[in-house]
């Protein structure tokens, strides 16, 4: 009886080690280089529907004399366009998730940032610097779900998302706030800032499917060829009118010689 | 042997514990929706069926000024606001406008409800959430700024059965005026008495030591209406 409890023992032992195994990095078979871009937006000015925040006079002294907008297309000079979230899809070897949490910020009636990425099983954490009550609402399909009361000078409150999916956050309160979170399984995502620039590093070198998504415009997908101890550029063009979804992955041409690539039509 | 099953066990049982407690999360057993802002306001069931002898004969609210606001004045507001738009989307920039008379009757109800819903917030007995009652120095005013609303709204339906969309648009902005005249005076925050400075308390008290001050209901009374500041 002993010897049966012992060797249950040692096998529950075993299995905890192989998981732990399985969660450590595996460093990349070829090496890994660096993807960097620029995403632009082709069209005319983007105008963003006026959000009006009387209801709640707290956002509203926010904005005196202005009128704020609902930040959903956000160009900057010379198209930079933020708030892309931009991340390779495949599969990958498993790395550590980050032990930090990703913060999702409110501040002036707002989500900061807009668009975030996350890994499966970090932590998001949740602040609130405005001046008024939040509730921070998770439109999860995939298990994901939260539904809190966020109070002015509250404590930042923390949740593990514990799926991928690309996850909506609204807050019951303003029905104008509303965050996406990419809940990815792999830390290989950026998310475009105002100047429209992005970086992804430490990429298994090889050719790697490169996915930009905005809410608005949809997804684009290209193809590049990562070398390794190289950095590689690739850009993404969004404009009105053009094809975005995402297409299967053989559909699309890659040079032998190449970088890349090909925009979907 | 039998204290080596129970050290097992026990070891076993901690191990499932922690490890169902990490699966939870700081956040897996607190999740909450939003409060509701106040007890149910609704008095008991009349049963009685109302005839001409019995049952109410005058008006009888039902909800706070924030129910009033939240599923009556807000929807009909962005019925009239969303009428008018300028948006980008996939295929570019649009001007959202009515495009045919079952947009432009949408548009009318939402103006209807909208000119008619003030008049619903000065029904005696209507209760707000944190304060209670307008109280009857500043009911004058009250209505003076309800008013406003109804007579913004009153443009925006004249001009949507005009299907005239830049008098839609400006009737718009007039709305959002209005709204924010009667907010600044009668929109109290609960347990925040400086925000609630020089608004109208009613039934409403700061904390002991606060330095804020209700609205004098002769300076109000006596104010003519305020300009628009904005549009």
């Amino acid at each position: 009886m002993r010897k049966a409890l012992f060797s249950f023992a040692a096998a529950t032992a075993a299995t905890l080690v192989s998981v732990g195994v399985a969660t450590t990095p595996v460093a990349g078979q070829g090496g890994t280089g660096t993807i960097v871009g620029h995403v632009r937006w082709m069209g005319p000015t983007p105008v963003n529907p006026i959000v009006r925040m009387g209801a709640d006079p707290r956002c509203g002294k926010l904005y005196i004399g202005k009128r704020p907008t609902a930040p959903t297309v956000v160009v900057g000079a010379d198209g930079a366009f933020a708030n892309v979230l931009v991340n390779l899809d495949g599969s990958f070897p498993s790395t550590p998730v980050p032990t930090t949490p990703v913060v999702l910020n409110q501040k002036d009636c707002q989500y900061a940032p807009r668009v975030l990425g996350a890994r499966i099983g970090q932590t998001l954490q949740v602040t609130n610097e405005d001046p008024t009550d939040h509730n921070v609402h998770s439109l999860s399909k995939a298990g994901n779900d939260f539904n809190r009361t966020q109070l002015v000078n509250g404590k930042p409150f923390e949740v593990k998302l514990t799926a991928g999916e690309m996850l909506r956050v609204t807050c019951d309160n303003h029905s104008w706030m509303t965050a996406y979170i990419a809940i990815l399984d792999n830390p290989y995502f950026s998310v475009t800032g105002a100047d429209g620039m992005f970086t992804i590093a430490n990429v298994p070198a090889g050719k790697q499917a490169v996915k930009a998504w905005h809410e608005v415009m949809g997804m684009q997908t290209q193809m590049v060829d990562v070398q390794a101890g190289k950095t590689t550029t690739v850009d993404f063009t969004f404009a009105p009118g053009q094809k975005t979804a995402s297409a299967p992955i053989h559909e699309l041409t890659v040079p032998a010689d190449g970088n890349l690539v090909a925009i979907l039509r | 042997m039998r204290i080596f099953h129970w050290f097992f066990a026990v070891t076993l049982a901690a191990f499932l514990g922690v490890a169902v407690t990490a699966q939870q999360g700081p956040g897996g057993t607190t999740d909450t929706a939003a409060a509701p802002p106040c007890d149910l306001p609704n008095p008991p069931a009349n049963k009685t069926v109302a005839t001409d002898t019995t049952g109410p004969t005058t008006p009888s609210p039902k909800g706070y000024v924030k129910d009033v606001m939240n599923y009556m004045m807000m929807t009909s507001a962005a019925g009239v606001w969303n009428a008018v738009a300028t948006v980008t989307d996939q295929t570019g920039v649009h001007e959202i406008r009515p495009k045919n008379d079952e947009e432009w009757n949408r548009v009318i109800g939402a103006a209807t409800e909208l000119a008619e819903v003030p008049n619903l917030l000065m029904i005696p007995g209507r209760k707000r959430c944190v304060g209670g009652e307008i109280p009857a120095a500043f009911k004058t005013d009250f209505a003076r700024k309800a008013r406003e609303v109804t007579e913004a709204a009153n443009i925006a339906l004249i001009a949507a059965k005009k299907h005239d969309v830049d008098a839609l648009a400006e009737a718009g902005e007039r709305i959002d005026v209005a709204c924010d005249e009667c907010h600044e005076r009668y929109q109290l925050l609960d347990d925040d008495p400086e925000e609630n400075n020089n608004k109208v308390w009613g039934t409403w008290k700061p904390k002991a030591g606060s330095k804020s001050k209700p609205a004098v209901p002769n300076s109000t009374a006596a104010a003519a209406p305020a300009a628009p500041k904005k549009g």
